[in-house]
């Protein structure tokens, strides 16, 4: 079980209490309810609609420095028709780092809400492409329904592996989608979308605010910098300062992962300056790169100067590949910022696993033109050999994503739920206390540019980025020399 | 009556091959040539095996021709030879040393022949996870070590800089490597005959001098066998670079792991095998060498 989701399960309040017993008793009659109902339906015909219909709550949030003010969103009505018939089961394949939340929180309601069992499979993340690939070459699925990260949504879906659910999704969410946060860039191919999200989430600012105060820096002001342009500025000035050797100890002013991942911390300062990595807009599906142009260098420009300039990067953070490989110099009290998941902030505030507890500040990322980030978020979709068909995986993705689960998701996850006014729901971020910082985020600039053939493209550029990094190349250089080799590779394998 | 016999026996063989000949031949013979035939097409993942067949006729050597504009493939090339030097070159001095210790007549040898096997049993993913944790620069024990010794007031990057990277990989891929080269080296010295060294001693050789005149020509054809194993061995190389550098800003990377980015990341199948066949070209060449100077030694 992970230690969050633990952790909080022991901070019943009586009103949470209260509130859970009744849902319990309530579960437990329609649980009763649905299984004899159930049981008679199974000897019948399938259902032929499900109506239901759920009302966003409204929520003021106040963080320090962010304030969010969020009345009712819009209804969230949904029409849903059963299967005409009801498959046997429902088989779902889930990633391990997130397997306790569609396991223990939202299975539980799956089959007596669709008298269909749901049996699932753990997948590691990083080997789902693979296992998928390796099924879907050979025209089989052990899934009906998958759980997918942004990367390989478009790929499986230009190879014609993925359902088209855009009928589906705008009957789910009506067409303009409003209720949702921005999120469905990685899921939509040539304007159709082959996956709906489950979970969200961005990389934000987070610090230490006893490194800032020692350096007699305000330790609040970070609070300001995503609404303030050019704060990045003042960015640069913090990391200095909170930058020297003390007592023999290296503290850094600010570190990051620019090793393996290079790119999508790239793309978040890209971003900030105004400028795109790909322009997705233009030869669809592939885009154009546009990484070459003004605004991309001068964001490449500023990570050199960072780092050659003003030094006041961990040079470490270039071998580093991901969150935990720079995680124990935060966690530990010798880096002053860090820009990553927004689950890094509970884990700050873990004595078991941290030394600033109590000392640590968070918020959406720093601005030059304005502020920026990446989405994060993962997807669910459906195969196109579903072994229990397509309807199986259908019913899994209406109830992951119902506001209910999404709800019960924000209680007891450490990934936000989809829903805007669930991400400023008190009930919520009492818990998810960082869950309005992600919601503000994604109002920014928040691409990744998913393309299908993302892995190669990044590929190309990480090698060039690494040159202009190494300072083998200008800035300029490497992005022409980017920008070349993507197309001339695109020529060889698109045309 | 036995002509009768004989053609028994040998239907009776031919039946009971069978299964195993379908493993081999369904197995390693098949994929083998489709790859070989993969190799002189454009072939991408989501087109059909059987396309390989139908296509041939637009066969050509592009992704051969291509390979050798590859900047990507020619660097890892080149740092996979570097690294066969590093493995191979460390491997064998440390082997060496360790086999020559070991063969000497002293209280817990045993002990620590068996000791000396661990590294050998661990899996490579894992030895490269390790080996991640000791270069770790903020709470790596490698720089720990280092300090608390009064050797580095600041730590060290193990795995910025290209030479460095490849070096400090070389070392995790040699680590593992060693058990196996010293217990061959190790049956080696065990051949030479005592004689040899007491004759030496008589004539006043040093260590160094009965190492030199008596050791090492006796060692020879072993250490021959273990170097080009090292060799094949390297090219192959694979989990530890991945846990190690994968993508980091070295720009580290080697043929194996090239190869299995292009046929398993991109997806391209015709190119992935392309390079895997010059890979098994220059393994073949490394053996062929080997074969070479086998035979010249047995021929004199």
């Amino acid at each position: 079980m992970n230690k969050f989701y633990k952790d909080r399960s022991n901070q019943l309040t009586r009103r949470a209490a209260l509130s859970t017993s009744a849902k319990v008793a309530i579960g437990a009659v329609v649980a009763v309810g649905a299984g004899v109902g159930g049981y008679f339906a199974g000897l019948q015909a399938a259902p032929k609609e499900v109506v239901r219909t759920v009302t966003a709550p409204g929520a003021t949030v106040t963080q320090p420095g962010v304030t969010s003010t969020v009345t009712v969103e819009r209804t969230v009505e949904r029409t849903i028709t059963a299967p005409e018939k009801r498959p046997k089961e429902v088989r779902v394949a889930v990633f391990s780092h997130y397997e306790d939340v569609p396991r223990k929180v939202m299975a539980p309601f799956f089959e007596p809400r669709f008298g269909v069992p749901v049996v699932f499979e753990t997948v590691v993340a990083a080997e789902s492409r693979d296992k998928y690939i390796a099924a879907h070459r050979a025209g089989t699925s052990p899934y009906d329904s998958l759980e997918l990260w942004a990367t390989t949504v478009q790929e499986m879906a230009d190879r014609g592996w993925l359902v088209d659910l855009t009928d589906w999704v705008n009957r789910l969410f009506g067409p303009d989608r409003g209720a949702i946060a921005d999120v469905w860039e990685a899921a939509t191919y040539k304007g159709r979308i082959y996956a709906v999200p489950d979970k969200i989430g961005c990389p934000i600012l987070q610090w230490n605010k006893e490194l800032l105060k020692e350096a007699g820096l305000d330790p609040e002001r970070p609070y300001e910098w995503w609404k303030t342009k050019n704060s990045i500025n003042e960015f640069v000035e913090y990391a200095k300062a909170t930058t020297y050797m003390k007592d023999g100890v290296q503290f850094w002013g600010y570190i990051d992962q620019w090793g393996y991942e290079v790119v999508v911390q790239y793309s978040i300062f890209a971003q900030m300056f105004g400028g795109k990595l790909m322009d997705t807009t233009k030869n669809q599906p592939w885009g154009e790169p546009a990484m070459n142009q003004k605004p991309a260098v001068e964001a490449l420009q500023w990570m050199v100067d960072l780092l050659h300039k003003h030094k006041c990067i961990d040079p470490a953070s270039l071998t580093y590949n991901w969150v935990f490989d720079f995680l124990p110099g935060y966690l530990q009290g010798n880096v002053a910022m860090v820009i990553t998941w927004p689950f890094v902030t509970h884990v700050a505030e873990n004595p078991e696993q941290s030394k600033i507890v109590g000392k640590t500040g968070f918020a959406p990322n720093f601005a030059k033109e304005t502020t920026a980030s990446l989405d994060g978020t993962e997807f669910f979709g459906v195969s196109k050999f579903a072994p229990n068909g397509v309807e199986a995986g259908l019913l899994w993705l209406e109830h992951v994503t119902s506001f209910d689960m999404q709800r019960r998701q924000g209680l007891h996850g450490v990934w936000a739920p989809i829903y805007k006014s669930l991400l400023t729901d008190p009930d919520i971020t009492k818990t998810m206390y960082e869950a309005p910082v992600i919601r503000i985020s994604y109002e920014y600039p928040h691409s990744a540019f998913w393309t299908p053939d993302w892995e190669r493209w990044t590929d190309i550029l990480r090698k060039e980025i690494h040159a202009a990094l190494r300072l083998e190349k200008t800035p300029q250089q490497a992005m022409d020399d980017a920008a070349r080799r993507i197309k001339e590779e695109r020529e060889t394998y698109t045309s | 009556m036995k002509v009768k016999q004989h053609h028994s026996d040998t239907k009776l063989a031919i039946i009971l091959l069978i299964p195993a000949a379908t493993l081999v031949i369904g197995l390693y013979f098949i994929p083998t040539l489709i790859t070989f035939l993969m190799s002189f097409q454009k072939r991408d993942i989501s087109e059909n095996l059987f396309e390989v067949i139908i296509n041939l006729p637009s066969s050509n050597l592009d992704n051969y021709i291509r390979s050798f504009r590859d900047p990507d493939w020619i660097a890892s090339f080149n740092q996979t030879f570097l690294l066969i030097l590093i493995v191979t070159g460390l491997g064998v001095a440390i082997s060496l040393g360790i086999a020559i210790l070991l063969s000497q007549e002293f209280k817990g040898r045993g002990f620590l022949r068996a000791l000396v096997l661990i590294p050998w049993a661990i899996p490579p993913i894992v030895n490269g996870t390790t080996w991640t944790l000791i270069y770790h620069p903020q709470v790596g024990t490698l720089n720990a070590l280092l300090s608390q010794l009064g050797l580095i007031d600041r730590y060290i990057i193990w795995l910025l800089d290209p030479l460095l990277a490849i070096f400090s990989a070389g070392l995790a891929v040699t680590w593992r490597n060693i058990p196996f080269m010293t217990l061959f080296i190790l049956a080696g010295l065990q051949t030479v005959q005592r004689e040899l060294y007491e004759s030496a001693m008589v004539d006043g050789a040093n260590f160094w001098q009965r190492f030199r005149h008596v050791t090492l020509p006796a060692i020879r054809p072993v250490l021959l066998t273990v170097i080009f194993m090292q060799i094949i061995w390297t090219t192959k190389v694979f989990d530890e670079i991945w846990a190690l550098i994968k993508g980091g800003a070295a720009g580290t990377t080697v043929m194996n792991l090239w190869i299995y980015r292009q046929a398993f990341e991109f997806l391209r199948y015709g190119y992935g095998s392309a390079l895997a066949y010059l890979l098994a070209l220059f393994t073949s060449i490394v053996v062929i060498g080997y074969y070479y100077l086998v035979s010249k030694r047995s021929e004199r």
